[in-house]
């Protein structure tokens, strides 16, 4: 029987392999993984930045501002309210001709129109750009520039000073990667800070670059 | 679906290795895809295309040990399944009847990525022999002029019709083609030609009879590592395996 499990293991290798190569993965390139990794950190790192922000021991005192800061707003109206409306004079050059302000009367006919408090927005701090999380990513245990070097033969090159950017080291000058669209997405939206998605892409490698040092 | 050849001939220094890479090369000049099989432990075809012998090899992959894709290795325009060494335990390794299926086994999960498969065979009658008459779907039997050589085409012959045709088949292989090779316009090798147009007419199978022209280019381009095809495209011997791959393609279609 142990020819006919011979046949039986190679054909079973085979499959599997052939299953592999053919599994989406096979498309995946190694800046996806190195993309796929960092999004994970940094989703993660998000998880636990809301997680802490929903803890009421550790309530960031930035919150506490606005609602002071909206409690005085809600004053001062109310104040405006209260006091009998001024005809408002605007010195103006001469040349210039502006509409006349009229003072406006309050009576019952013409009630004072509701003055809307200003909605204060929440001051943008975890959004895609300016991400600390995006430093803490996990390093891998690999050359990633070999790999991208065995994979597209990169050519170091110094300059790239024609894409408009200052010079520095790159390894990536004359390659086309075809990025899962979930991570180009991902690194348009990021990548703006770094010059797009080549410049998010350099950024990456730049620190995989510090980190296997 | 990629059509197998196993070139064969049981009497050695025909021309098989030679025919292999020549025809894999002509084929690709047809724009065919190809993968060639060294089933010869000598690996003489391995060293003519450089293969990488670090890779997984056929004995490995008939082992089990190894998929059939790990041990394709692009050499040159095809390619090619390299051998070891280990090919000469083969008699003693694969023993059991149902390793005689293990080259078809090997090939069928690639079959569709080819166009053509030629699988390069040694010269003897063996096991490895056997699995290569199971796989294949056409033979090419290159000889020269001796009579040696001619004999050795009934050889082939007659086992291929004790697979094909016996109370158990397990072959399905037809004789595609009879390659003359080192041909010259002597009164001897125009004999020949008739004796294998004669032996054409006897088989069922009606394979072609073509001849190739003799070339010192030949064992040049080998020292180069190159095909003839490659090192001299407009040597006649590199014109006429073209012409035999076209006739092959248009009779395998």
């Amino acid at each position: 029987m142990a020819a006919q499990s011979r046949r039986e293991k190679l054909n079973a290798l085979n499959k599997k392999r052939m299953d592999e190569q053919h599994s989406p993965k096979k498309n995946t390139t190694i800046v996806d993984e190195m993309l796929d990794n960092y999004t994970k950190a940094s989703d993660s790192a998000k998880k636990a930045e809301t997680t802490k922000e929903k803890s009421t021991k550790t309530k960031p005192s930035e919150a506490k501002k606005i609602q002071k800061h909206q409690e005085i707003i809600e004053k001062t109206v109310e104040e405006i309210v209260a006091k009998p409306i001024e005809e408002v004079s605007v010195v103006v050059p001469e040349t210039e001709s502006i509409p006349e302000i009229k003072a406006v009367e309050v009576n019952e006919t013409n009630p004072i129109p509701e003055i809307k408090v200003p909605e204060i927005e929440k001051p943008v701090t975890d959004t895609l750009i300016n991400k600390p999380e995006i430093e803490a990513a996990p390093t891998p245990d690999r050359d990633i520039l070999k790999l991208l070097a065995e994979q597209y033969g990169l050519i170091n090159v110094m300059d790239k000073s024609r894409v408009g950017r200052p010079k520095r080291e790159g390894y990536y000058h004359k390659i086309s990667l075809n990025l899962k669209a979930e991570n180009l997405m991902y690194a348009k939206s990021v990548g703006g800070k770094y010059g797009g998605v080549t410049g998010y892409i350099n950024y990456l490698i730049e620190q995989d670059m510090k980190k296997n040092k | 679906m990629g059509k197998v050849l196993g070139i064969v001939n049981q009497k050695g220094g025909v021309g098989k290795t030679t025919s292999t890479i020549e025809l894999a090369a002509a084929f690709v000049a047809q724009k065919k895809k190809v993968l060639v099989i060294d089933l010869d432990q000598q690996g003489n075809l391995s060293k003519y295309v450089n293969a990488d012998l670090s890779k997984p090899t056929i004995f490995d992959v008939l082992q089990a040990e190894s998929a059939t894709i790990d041990a394709i290795q692009k050499c040159g325009t095809f390619d090619v399944i390299a051998s070891s060494k280990e090919l000469s335990k083969a008699d003693r390794t694969f023993t059991e009847y149902q390793d005689l299926f293990l080259l078809e086994d090997v090939i069928k999960p690639i079959k569709d990525n080819y166009h053509f498969i030629l699988i390069d065979n040694g010269p003897s009658r063996s096991t490895l022999l056997t699995m290569a008459y199971v796989a294949s779907d056409g033979i090419v039997i290159p000889t020269e002029a001796d009579d040696g050589s001619i004999d050795g085409i009934w050889e082939v012959h007659n086992d291929l019709v004790t697979y094909r045709d016996g109370a158990h088949p397990v072959s399905h292989a037809k004789i595609e083609l009879l390659l003359l090779n080192k041909y010259e316009n002597t009164v001897m090798h125009q004999n020949a030609k008739e004796a294998l147009q004669d032996i054409s007419s006897e088989i069922s199978d009606n394979p072609l009879v073509e001849t190739i022209r003799k070339s010192i280019i030949a064992s040049e381009s080998k020292s180069f590592r190159q095909s003839i095809q490659e090192y001299s495209p407009k040597n006649n011997a590199a014109e006429d395996y073209r012409s035999v791959a076209k006739k092959l393609v248009r009779r395998m279609k």
